[in-house]
């Protein structure tokens, strides 16, 4: 039934446009528009009549009488179809019309069967809904023509209606504007005179009060009052308020902080802001119901970080304060905080002076009296009292200067500084009093006594307690940081680019002239711009849309005189328009001539992007500086006196130190690292301290000992006496790489070492150092994991040696790990289920915590690697896996040495079978050769087998594999005769078994020759042995045999016996053997490729 | 045998168990100019030394069957008849510290010099 309505009338912008303006849709219902439909419903005898108003998507009723819903979608709408009609609209039958047979209403609820509806046209000609009577009942004839008229008359009633609704809407809007603005000016007055006022004010709130009374219009608040809290926290008092009575007022001059609403602003310390609380059920607010409010302001007054004060306002007729009026109560509030700020500051320092009178008066000072040869000093009594000590008359310097805290012990005298005179006469330093702990600061002043030689023989003097004067001093100090910060953020803004430059407007002369600062940001000439610059060419550069408006604004200003502010675009020198405020202030004369209008101009864009980036990057460097995962510290050197550094300041840390380091923020910051950790962070001052002096950054990996963690980082040189520290804990890696070198260590030592005992030993203590464990060893099991027998064990200082039998049961049920060949780990043997039962024959020993690595042999678990901490610890996996790593290494250690031990006996066994063997040779053939009438050839025979087995003698020193030189020529040529007869000289150096046996023979033969013709047969001859490695292409050994002080030589005249040719065979068979028969003595020279001679051990 | 009596030969005692060295060890003694009695174990040896009172020098091998047999012999002698020369020959390293005093330990194979030179010093 909707094909037939008209969809582009309903969407027609026109008539849209024309409903928006009526700004009627979805507002209250009102007496007008209701009282038409009870009339139309009651003239055409309907149960239903509607204001009906057709939005583009809906249908909406101003007014209805009869019908529920306040509106119907499009489809269920049959005013729509009431819009294209000139006149009424009547439909006797709903369910005969084609338009409305489907209609939801008609075919459904509420069942209707009659509609008339008469257009409501407004003056412009759109219609915009209509009004209708509606029943459920079908009306074959309609309305009769009188209701058709009333109705009629009625729709033009209400679209006049609808009409003047929105007239008077328009109206208020222009008069509401006009009183705001009018508001907004008498506000910015107030706020004028009050911060004129406040500046220079002894006593704020009354200065307030006159200003604030003539105010209570134009900030919509009827009640202020200012409250003060007294002096010991304990009431507010109520010290100027506005439209209260002297009543009300006396009830307030006292009363308890839990005040209501006020005393909500005294415990938050925060502004709190309150809307209708007449509306209200909250029971805090009971008492400020029944005293008539419904807005509330409250701000907290506060003065040095303390609460001084509360200042609220009070509104009895309007719920809620306006958002200009609060910020104008939030300003005013600000600017009480700091008058009061500057007078307690300016109390202080009068009350400190006053202090300090008083104690000048109270005469609370020492006297003391030292002499120089005893270094006993006489005091008063009352420096006793100063000190906390004794009133005992005399006491020793040292006693005194004892109580002086460490940093400043160096500073009161000596004995030896008074002596040589150089102890300073006036020093402060603080000590801690002798009877109660209090740091106090002392004041002392002194001079010195002397002979007439010009010897200090006393020095005398004053003490004074000071320690009330230190603290108003670091008082005022800290004030005086928060000012000097305040300072600076005044000029952060100003340099943040706020203001763009400043004029000055000579009206008498119309010299216009600007500043450098505002000539450059618009291109203009800077020479003009201070010399006057015609106000032509800075109107050229306002945006033409502004232009009138600004020269309107200006004629304004010159013409009333005073302030001046007006927003406005400019094209600056970059060629673009920005919006800017021109701030200023025109001055009359007396005779109301306008002299002179300057001013500044703000850059209204920059001002906030400014502002905006400051706050963006401090927050992203807090950020940044919150998320860090290392540790960060911002650090300040402490200098003493001669300006060393000797300690240091930890200004700020992030969240990250204290993960890093284990101690929280508030035992930090603020505190010296003397003061946080004692002296045992020296070797860290020594260091940063070095990077404040010399500036270059420090990159450290380096033990901090107050928790015994490693720590990589940088320390680098911020401004002035300041560092940064940045620093990640790398105790892991660390630790890690010290396992890997002890690992390395071990194997080297397993390697060396020769028994079983000292390998144990040197296992324990290295794993004892790397796991910073108080005790480590080895044990062997016996029987089936019964006892234990601990070899000599390594501990930590002060720890006592286990060495020696333990039965297991003894120490709790801790068998059955090692039974199947698995470690025996506890961490704690308070809270080991298997310990926990009677830890006490494990503490006994110093056992808190313990590992039992199993050291197996043929896959037996035959010993065990123990570590032991005293305190309990958590062992971690890469601690129990270096423990099992070491204890392969130890087994693999200990097999080698066993197969080494059992060498050695067979090797020893061998040796005693082939030296008797050789022993049996040697009788065979002696026995053999009975006959032989040479007896000197048996005999050289029988020497040539004592030759051999004096090679085999030094061989079975390394198990034959290898020989020293220089002991197998020793070995064989002592055989001979005293070795002093020989000099031996060349590089020792390990051998082949064959060149010892070779060089054994052969050295034999030489020395047998040189005893019966050469040099060694005059008692006189001796004979050298060189040798040497010649390096080349093929590295050979020479030996060179050289005979003095012997016979002449013959050279022999026959090819000789086996001697001589094993001679000639020279080392090695190689045959290179030079025989040179000197008459001197005999000069020999052997060669061999030292690749055969020498062989490499290990 | 009778028709003269040349001065008799200083005697000494061989103690050894395997035959051809005892040919070796009497032989050093002949050398030395000495007389060898003969004794192939310490029961044997013991008995000649409480037998007769002529023997001035006990050269005895260290190794014999029963390892320590020889040190014992050597320390039994030192202990009851302490005139007695002690020289010793062993194919096995001596602690010198054991060896009792005066006695002389050479190794073998043997050095028949330095052998006959400590036998003919304690004939002396």
């Amino acid at each position: 039934m909707q094909n037939d309505t008209p969809g582009t009338t309903i969407c027609d912008p026109d008539r849209l446009a024309a409903l928006d303006a009526l700004a009627i849709l979805d507002t209250p219902p009102e007496q007008g528009f209701d009282d038409i439909v009870r009339l139309a419903a009651r003239l055409c005898a309907t149960p239903v009549a509607l204001v009906s108003l057709v939005a583009a998507d809906r249908q909406w009723f101003k007014a209805r009488v009869g019908f529920p819903p306040c509106e119907t979608s499009l489809n269920a709408s049959v005013c729509a179809h009431a819009l294209v009609e000139s006149d009424l609209l009547v439909i006797p039958d709903l369910t005969a019309d084609p338009r409305t047979a489907a209609n939801p209403l008609v075919t459904g609820e509420p069942s209707i069967r009659f509609y008339a509806g008469a257009p409501l046209r407004l003056t412009g000609g759109q219609v915009v809904g209509s009004l209708c009577v509606i029943d459920t009942a079908a009306r074959p004839g309609g309305l009769t023509p009188d209701q058709a008229d009333d109705l009629r008359a009625l729709a033009r009633q209400v679209s006049t209606l609808l009409e003047m609704r929105r007239e008077v809407a328009h109206r208020d809007e222009v008069l509401d504007s006009q009183r705001a603005e009018l508001q907004q000016a008498r506000r910015l007055e107030l706020l004028a005179k009050a911060s004129s006022s406040l500046i220079a004010a002894t006593d704020p709130a009354a200065v307030l009060e006159p200003i604030l009374a003539t105010g209570t219009r134009a900030l919509g608040f009827d009640l202020c009052f200012i409250y003060d809290i007294d002096p010991e926290g304990r009431h507010l008092r109520l010290i100027q308020s506005i439209g209260t009575t002297d009543e009300q007022r006396a009830a307030l001059s006292c009363v308890d902080l839990d005040l209501p609403l006020c005393g909500i602003v005294v415990r938050t310390r925060r502004p709190l802001v309150l809307e209708a609380v007449q509306a209200s059920i909250e029971p805090r607010y009971a008492l400020a119901r029944e005293a008539g409010f419904d807005a509330f302001a409250g701000y907290p007054i506060l003065s040095r970080g303390q609460l001084v004060g509360v200042l609220s306002f009070v509104s009895t007729r309007e719920p809620a304060f306006d958002a200009g009026a609060l910020t104008f109560f939030a300003t005013l509030a600000r600017l009480m905080s700091s008058v009061r700020e500057r007078l307690d500051v300016d109390a202080v320092l009068r009350a400190s002076d006053t202090r300090s009178r008083l104690a000048q008066e109270a005469g609370h000072i020492g006297t003391f009296e030292v002499d120089v040869a005893s270094g006993l000093s006489r005091v008063s009594a009352e420096h006793c009292r100063i000190y906390g000590v004794p009133e005992a008359g005399v006491y020793s310097l040292e006693t005194l200067t004892a109580l002086a805290v460490p940093e400043d012990r160096a500073l009161p005298s000596t004995q030896a500084t008074i002596r040589d005179g150089t102890a300073s006469t006036e020093v402060e330093y603080r000590i801690r009093r002798a009877n109660d702990g209090a740091l106090r600061w002392i004041s002392r002043i002194g001079r010195f006594v002397r002979d007439d030689a010009g010897a200090v023989l006393r020095m005398v003097g004053t003490v004074q307690d000071i320690t009330a004067r230190k603290e108003v001093e670091a008082e005022l100090r800290a004030s005086e940081a928060l000012a000097r910060e305040n300072i600076q953020r005044v000029q952060l803004a100003l340099a943040a680019g706020a203001i763009i430059g400043t004029w000055h407007w000579d009206l008498p002369t119309d010299r216009f002239t600007v500043d450098d600062a505002f000539a450059h940001s618009f291109g203009l000439d800077p020479a003009l711009g201070r010399d006057g610059i015609p106000l032509e060419q800075i109107v050229a550069t306002v945006h033409p849309d502004d232009q009138a408006g600004l020269a309107a604004a200006i004629n304004e200003a010159i013409a009333r005189g005073g302030a001046y502010a007006h927003q406005y675009r400019v094209r600056r020198a970059d060629g673009h328009y920005y919006w800017i405020e021109a701030n200023g202030r025109v001055d009359h004369g007396s005779d109301g001539t306008p002299l002179s209008f300057p001013g500044v101009l703000l850059d209204v864009e920059e001002r906030r992007a400014a502002q905006e980036a400051l706050r963006a990057s401090e927050a992203h460097w807090r950020g940044l500086f919150e998320r860090l995962s290392e540790g960060f510290q911002l650090t300040e050197a402490i200098r003493d006196s001669a300006g060393v550094i000797t300690d240091f300041r930890i200004i700020d840390i992030n969240p990250a130190w204290t993960t890093q380091i284990g101690i929280p923020a508030d035992q930090v910051i603020g505190y010296t690292a003397h003061q946080i950790f004692g002296g045992s962070a020296q070797d860290w001052i020594t260091a940063f301290s070095q990077v404040v002096e010399i500036g270059e950054t420090w990159r450290f990996t380096k033990q901090f000992a107050p928790n015994g963690r490693w720590y990589d980082g940088n320390a680098f040189k911020l401004d002035g006496d300041r560092f940064g520290v940045i620093f990640l804990d790398a105790t892991a890696r660390v630790s890690a790489e010290s396992r890997r070198m002890a690992l390395l260590a071990l194997g080297d030592d397993l390697r060396d070492l020769t028994t079983v005992g000292a390998m144990t030993q040197a296992a324990a203590e290295i794993v004892g150092r790397t796991l910073g464990a108080t005790r480590a060893g080895f044990g062997r099991i016996v029987g089936e994991v019964e006892y234990i027998d601990i070899e000599q064990d390594w501990t930590a200082p002060g720890q006592v040696s286990i060495a020696g039998r333990h039965r297991f049961d003894d120490y709790g049920d801790i068998r059955a790990n090692l039974a199947q060949g698995e470690p025996l780990v506890i961490d704690d043997v308070t809270t080991d289920p298997r310990t926990r039962d009677d830890p006490g024959p494990m503490q006994a020993i110093g056992i808190g915590a313990l590992i039992n690595m199993p050291v197996r042999e043929r896959g037996r678990a035959v010993a065990v690697f123990i570590v032991h901490d005293v305190r309990p610890r958590n062992w971690t996996a890469e601690e129990l896996a270096f423990l099992r790593n070491v204890a392969d290494r130890v087994e693999v250690g200990v097999a080698r040495v066993r197969a080494e031990e059992l060498q050695a006996v067979l090797n020893k066994e061998l040796a005693h079978r082939l030296k008797n063997t050789l022993a049996i040779v040697q009788s065979i053939a002696t026995q053999t050769l009975r006959g032989v009438t040479e007896r000197d050839l048996v005999e050289a025979f029988e020497r040539r087998v004592l030759a051999l087995s004096r090679a085999h003698d030094v061989l079975i020193q390394k198990n034959w594999s290898a020989a020293k030189l220089r002991s197998v020529m020793e070995s064989v040529l002592s055989m001979q005769t005293d070795l002093d007869r020989f000099a031996l000289d060349g590089p020792d150096m390990d051998i082949s078994p064959q060149a010892a046996l070779s060089l054994s023979l052969l050295l034999h033969e030489l020395a047998t020759n040189a005893l019966k013709y050469g040099a060694l047969s005059a008692t006189t001859g001796a004979v050298r042995v060189r040798w040497r490695a010649n390096s080349g292409a093929a590295p050979t050994l020479v030996l060179d045999w050289a005979e003095t002080g012997g016979p002449v030589v013959t050279p022999p005249r026959n090819k000789g016996g086996f001697g001589s040719r094993l001679i000639r065979m020279g080392l090695l068979g190689t045959r290179e053997a030079d025989l040179d028969f000197n008459p001197g003595g005999l000069r020999a020279q052997f060669r061999a490729p030292l690749a055969e001679v020498q062989v490499q051990v290990h | 045998m009778g028709q003269s009596h040349p001065p008799a030969l200083p005697r000494v005692l061989v103690v050894e168990d395997d035959p051809i060295l005892m040919m070796a060890l009497t032989e050093f003694v002949e050398n030395a100019g000495c007389e060898a009695v003969e004794a192939t174990n310490i029961v044997e040896a013991i008995q000649i030394l409480e037998a007769r009172t002529d023997i001035r020098t006990v050269f005895t091998d260290l190794d014999m069957r029963g390892s320590t047999a020889g040190m014992e012999l050597a320390l039994l002698i030192r202990d009851r008849w302490p005139p007695i020369e002690l020289l010793m020959v062993s194919s096995q390293p001596w602690d010198a510290t054991q060896i009792p005093s005066r006695g002389v330990v050479l190794g073998k194979p043997f050095d028949r010099r330095k052998i006959e030179a400590t036998l003919r010093r304690f004939a002396e």
